[in-house]
């Protein structure tokens, strides 16, 4: 916490600029494909740590990714809509069913909020595979890729930038809330909701604001998602993978709301590929990764960081 | 489809059912004493069903092997306790997370030791009996009759002091710690006994469902769906709602087809919102 304000924003700086540049520092198309990905699940990553910080436990995280994938790729290749349209669409969607959930269980004690977040994870892909509607098990495919006029985003550079963008306005409006009066009374429901309730602030109401914001930004990101593989199955967005997503979380520490989901995404997903052991060994890493982290680093990787930042100087 | 398709499905129902009865039993313990909610109890039944088979193609006979995979898996659950859940006790989502993180580790770990494939562990019991125009498979009926003692061992648990000491620290553990009950203690047995009932239920399933690495994840819905509904340490519940489950399951996709999972889960989801606290539930309003 020692750095300077001159010494944060440069280290910020050369951060912004090496994300920026990416593209032409790396050739390896695989490599980017891991970023793509990366920088798509740190938004639901994001959703999820705003969720945690009014206390909503959830591990439906990935159902309302798999709602706003679905959605666009439904949209677009049975009524041909444009992907302009369908990803606000996708976001909308999603977050419209968060809020439906939200209705009915926000004010749920946690334990029956985590219990029906499994049930609706779990519903969500049985259900998937049994609408024919949109491909059943088989998955839905031939998802357009986004264009601008003529120009398709065909190539993993192009569609990194979209990825970067989505990110970008995902981080603004995380942020947005944070720094506005509402991530005050989110901070104050984290710390304490008796403590929150009693000096007036609408529980409720605020936790239905984060699960909403996280349902409309993981819509965002699922819509993404699809139109980037093209093909979507059901069990992609299975419990399991709600699971990564608290694992991230955890990993990148549970207390940074923005930094620490994208450097957690980026940790678990890119690692596994440097060290060459992504296939077989990867869930032990991830596995061992979060015991550590939540019995040693409870701030998570940037705790760690920012531990080591002050002696370097 | 006369009566013999009728006893085979509630015969299917009741061995599918025992074996939820099991699981559930010893997260509801676990989570009711401890306050542990332990993702990871559904591995522990996989691993359970991985010991009982590698300890029967050792030769084993198996109610010996039953035995062994009882205290290997409360040794492990005690080691767990220790290692990873008694340090973050305070924290609940961080237990959550470490629970998965530790199902990850169990499942790939079995996955680099046997394989990723079904692991087909034969039957002691062999044969068929006929009873009137029905057959009744052995193999099916020594499952249910030893879920059946397994139970009955562990009522005679509860009912011994330890058990009373048990189920005082699920009601109120203030309470029971001022009653000169150690509460540490109990947490620890409730950890061991819960972890071997969950290894003790892979062990006798895997003759009737062959064992896979994967296996935990289906059943983890399933426990935790069964204790919500039952209540939370509530082990009547538990045993009520577990063969209810079961037999549903297996009535279900006999009539209902593919959909039969899909509106059991629309129907806990009901009953959750309906009764937060489970049927059986109410002493545990208080806080959690």
């Amino acid at each position: 916490m020692s750095l300077s304000t001159y010494q944060r924003r440069f280290i910020l700086i050369g951060i912004l600029l090496i994300i920026i540049f990416l593209p032409l520092i790396i050739s390896s198309q695989h490599l980017m494909h891991i970023f793509i990905l990366a920088g798509l699940e740190c938004i639901v990553v994001m959703g999820f740590v705003a969720q945690y910080h009014v206390r909503l436990l959830t591990f439906c995280t990935a159902t309302f990714w798999g709602l706003g994938a679905y959605a666009s790729g439904f949209l677009s290749t049975q009524l041909g809509m444009s992907f302009w349209v369908c990803l606000p669409l996708a976001g909308v969607i999603a977050g419209f069913f968060a809020f439906l959930i939200g209705l009915l269980v926000i004010r749920a004690g946690w334990v029956t909020f985590l219990m029906i977040s499994v049930v609706i994870a779990e519903v969500f892909v049985e259900a998937l595979g049994h609408m024919n509607l949109v491909g059943g098990w088989d998955g839905l495919g031939r998802i357009p890729r986004p264009a601008i006029g003529s120009y398709v985003f065909l190539s993993k550079a192009s569609y990194y930038y979209l990825t970067l963008a989505l990110v970008a306005v995902c981080v603004l409006i995380f942020k947005g809330f944070y720094n506005s009066a509402i991530g005050k009374a989110w901070t104050a429901i984290g710390q304490s909701s008796d403590l929150a309730e009693s000096v007036g602030i609408n529980i409720s109401k605020y936790r239905m604001i984060a699960y909403v914001t996280a349902g409309f930004t993981s819509g965002l990101s699922g819509s993404l998602y699809a139109h980037y593989l093209g093909y979507i199955v059901p069990p992609t967005f299975d419990i399991v993978r709600s699971l990564y997503i608290s694992i991230n979380a955890v990993v990148g520490g549970l207390g940074f709301v923005i930094s620490g989901p994208i450097i957690g995404s980026m940790i678990i997903r890119a690692i596994p590929e440097f060290l060459r052991i992504a296939d077989k060994y990867q869930p032990v890493f991830e596995g061992s990764l979060i015991i550590l982290c939540a019995l040693f680093f409870r701030k998570g990787i940037i705790g760690v960081l920012s531990r080591l930042m002050p002696h370097r100087r | 489809m006369g009566s013999n398709v009728f006893f085979q499905l509630l015969l299917n129902g009741l061995v599918l059912g025992s074996s939820y009865v099991l699981v559930a039993a010893g997260f509801t313990l676990v989570y009711g004493a401890a306050r542990v909610f332990n993702f990871a109890h559904g591995h522990f039944y996989m691993l359970g069903a991985f010991i009982y088979g590698g300890l029967v193609f050792l030769g084993i006979p198996w109610i010996l092997s039953l035995l062994i995979v009882g205290l290997a898996l409360g040794l492990f659950g005690l080691i767990t306790w220790y290692a990873l859940f008694k340090p973050l006790y305070s924290d609940v989502f961080l237990t959550v997370a470490i629970s998965v993180g530790l199902g990850l580790i169990m499942v790939q770990g079995i996955i680099v030791m046997a394989g990723e494939r079904d692991v087909v562990v034969p039957s002691v019991f062999k044969g068929v009996f006929a009873l009137g125009d029905t057959t009744i498979s052995l193999e099916k009926l020594s499952i249910v009759l030893i879920s059946l003692g397994i139970m009955s061992v562990l009522h005679l648990f509860l009912k011994s002091k330890i058990g009373k000491a048990l189920e005082a620290t699920t009601i109120d553990q203030e309470g029971a710690s001022l009653q000169g009950i150690n509460t540490g203690w109990m947490f620890a047995i409730a950890m061991i006994v819960g972890s071997s009932l969950a290894g003790i239920a892979g062990a006798v399933i895997v003759p009737y469902l062959s064992a896979q690495p994967n296996m935990g994840y289906p059943i983890t819905t399933t426990y935790l769906c069964i204790v919500v509904v039952a209540g939370h340490g509530s082990l009547k519940g538990a045993v009520i709602i577990g063969l209810l489950f079961g037999l549903v399951r297996s009535f279900g996709f006999h009539y209902l087809g593919t959909w039969d999972y899909t509106i059991m889960l629309l129907l806990v989801a009901i009953i959750m919102y309906v009764r937060p606290w489970g049927i059986w539930g109410v002493e545990f309003r208080r806080k959690v």
